[in-house]
């Protein structure tokens, strides 16, 4: 994808220097903006150096992180998982049917929900061949509409327990202990997708599936598994989700999930091209947009406009991975 | 598509021909077959879902929604998407209610005008800038939804309704204007699909777009206008929804999007593109219509089962388009 632009260009030089100023801001710009974003709140935005607003917005962000990480498996493939949102309301509303059985089996049971619903949409992926949008997209509608009618459509407020206390509002120090199983897992994503062979063919399968099929690499297998640890992922977000509510509620948990986990890949710097993942980068892009809805709520600035920059940020995000390919 | 040259008459490959026909035909036509089928199954269990009544009801509620497919539609045959329209049909409702003091021509054009422009800018990212139109489409969805929002952070009331909310409330003949309206945008949609330059163009770039550059088919140009078209439907829907609501509401159209790409693929509109019609996606509206019309007779069913039933048909249409697809080879 990078690699045609050398010979051509080294002729002149300032056209280089151009060109390796947009590539540097390319490869960059998630960590420039969230620096510029952070050090424009600490001057402007009340209360914003207060480390109980740092560590809100890590709750807030620790779902979205294990979605951003399911959501770049499915884009590094070339696909795209639609569904995690609603898989996520689906889990919740799972904690509510199963909390007769207990707290623990019913954490246990959402998350296993959240990998049927993955491996549900894997299957129509791998073995159905159907384009991955269309089958998040059915999977969006019907997951939310079976959560609601699960839980009949309303709010479940969850018992205070130990677990949900530990997830709801447990901190090691400034972090939020959500934040941290994310991180490890994003950790663990992360050395799936360099070490291991699974890793390798998930980017081989994005970067040409006509030569990854060709080379003997199992694509439907793997596909079907990247679909899988995308619902397995969102699963333990909606419980991550709920028990920060305090509650089991279809409407609310993981509405627009599925966009600020497609905007974090793309602004974090995984094309939706396929055929590169970058997991730090999309940790910092949820970051980024956390703090972006962050300095407006704490403006007391309507919500909206965050929703208005964010769409301009996939924009030019998108833009500049264009402008480098 | 059926490029084998038919010199050879064996019986075999007559007999091929045929089911290669007969596949074709279940595939463009088998959502207004299966429409018949549901109505009439509906129509044995319930017995006032045939009366006249009830299926005006269903397709001047689905109008505002047939309305959007007709762009959706235009725009996935050119092997696109676009994701916008939901929330253009709520900032349509809103400019509407805006533009309503300066009368109805205004409340009417001005959604269409604004839909039209954002479907160029769309259409310019998308074509010009090479960006996916999947996402170009859904940042679309997230910014429109944000400036509705902004514009009318509550319902907007058109104070003032006069003759703006006859438009989508009145009837001619006995049939609600919104019916004719949407009969009518389907014959000039089916017009301008299969008997104008532009529409061949539409099935040329959805069918190949290399190929139909290099048949000189203004590539950029025609994705530039068809995203535009989609804008300008959407707005119009928009418009007819605030003349029957007699409102603005920035939260209108939720989830048309979505619905909109469901009713055009049960329509036999073929994502991969090139491949699709108007009748089709006329009756896959009306077909989502219809079960959320049966949910809602059914009565001890919660409404959220409509969302469960629609993801479900959407998943079978397209289960079964992919199962139709590689038999009929292509």
């Amino acid at each position: 994808m990078s690699l045609s632009n050398t010979p051509a260009h080294a002729a002149s030089g300032h056209h280089l220097s151009g060109r390796a100023a947009l590539g540097w801001a390319r490869e960059n710009s998630v960590y420039v903006a969230l620096a510029v974003l952070v050090i424009f709140n600490l001057l402007v935005t009340p209360g914003f150096s207060n480390p109980l607003a740092a560590r809100s917005l890590l709750f807030e962000a620790a779902p979205v992180v294990l979605i951003a990480l399911g959501q770049n498996l499915a884009i590094a493939t070339r696909g795209i998982d639609l569904s995690v949102g609603s898989v996520m309301a689906l889990a919740s509303a799972s904690i509510a049917v199963f909390l007769p059985y207990g707290v623990g089996t019913a954490i246990v049971a959402a998350i296993v929900i959240g990998l049927l619903a993955g491996i549900f949409n894997g299957g129509l992926v791998s073995l159905l061949k159907i384009d991955p949008l269309i089958s998040g997209l059915a999977l969006l509608v019907a997951a939310r509409g079976l959560a609601q009618a699960l839980v009949g459509g309303s709010r479940v407020n969850l018992p205070s327990s130990d677990a949900f206390d530990l997830l709801g509002v447990g901190a090691l120090g400034p972090v939020p202990i959500v934040m941290l199983i994310s991180l490890a897992l994003a950790l663990v994503i992360a050395l799936i997708v360099r070490r291991t062979t699974f890793g390798r063919y998930t980017i081989l399968v994005g970067a040409s599936r006509g030569a990854a099929f060709l080379a003997g690499i199992p694509v439907r297998r793997t596909l079907f598994m990247v679909y899988a640890a995308s619902g397995l992922l969102a699963g333990l977000a909606g419980v991550f989700a709920s028990a920060r509510l305090g509650a089991a509620d279809p409407n609310y948990v993981g509405v627009n999930f599925e966009l600020d986990s497609i905007a974090a890949s793309v602004i974090g710097g995984t094309p939706l091209s396929g055929g590169r993942i970058s997991i730090v980068g999309t940790v910092f892009g949820v970051l980024l947009l956390e703090v972006l809805d962050a300095s407006f709520i704490m403006n007391n600035i309507s919500f909206t406009y965050a929703q208005i920059l964010k769409a301009i940020f996939i924009v030019v995000a998108l833009y500049l991975q264009r402008a480098g390919a | 598509m059926t490029a084998t040259t038919s010199t050879d008459t064996t019986p075999l490959r007559q007999h091929k021909e045929r089911r290669l026909r007969i596949v074709s035909v279940i595939q463009s036509r088998g959502a207004i077959g299966i429409l018949i089928l549901v109505g009439l199954v509906a129509g044995l269990i319930f017995p006032d879902f045939l009366h006249a009544a009830n299926l005006a009801d269903i397709v001047s509620a689905g109008s505002f929604l047939g309305l959007i497919v007709i762009g959706q539609s235009l725009v996935i045959i050119m092997g696109g998407f676009d994701l916008s329209v939901g929330s253009l049909v709520g900032l349509g409702t809103v400019i509407s209610a805006y533009a309503a003091p300066y009368g109805w021509v205004a409340a009417m054009l001005a959604p269409v005008v604004a839909g039209l422009l954002i479907g160029f800018v769309n259409g310019v990212l998308i074509a010009r800038a090479r960006m996916a139109p999947f996402i170009v489409t859904l940042a679309a969805l997230l910014g429109l939804k944000g400036v509705a929002l902004v514009l009318a952070s509550q319902d907007l009331l058109i104070a003032n309704p006069g003759f703006f909310t006859i438009i989508a409330n009145g009837s001619i003949f006995g049939l609600n204007n919104l019916i004719w309206i949407l009969v009518a945008a389907y014959i000039v949609g089916a017009i301008v699909l299969n008997c104008t330059a532009y529409g061949a163009a539409i099935f040329a770039i959805g069918g190949n777009e290399e190929a139909a550059r290099m048949l000189g088919v203004r590539v950029e140009r025609i994705k530039i206008i068809t995203y535009g078209v989609s804008g300008a439907l959407a707005g119009l829907a928009g418009a007819l929804l605030a003349s029957h609501l007699d409102s603005g509401l920035a939260a209108a159209g939720t989830g048309y999007e979505l619905q909109s790409i469901a009713a055009a693929v049960i329509g036999g509109v073929l994502l991969t593109g090139g491949v699709g019609t108007m009748a089709g996606p006329l009756a896959g509206v009306i077909l989502l219509g219809m079960i959320e019309n049966i949910i809602n007779q059914i009565g001890t069913l919660s409404p959220y089962y409509q969302n469960l039933a629609s993801g479900a048909f959407l998943l079978v249409a397209v289960i079964a388009q992919t199962v139709l697809t590689s038999r009929r080879g292509l």
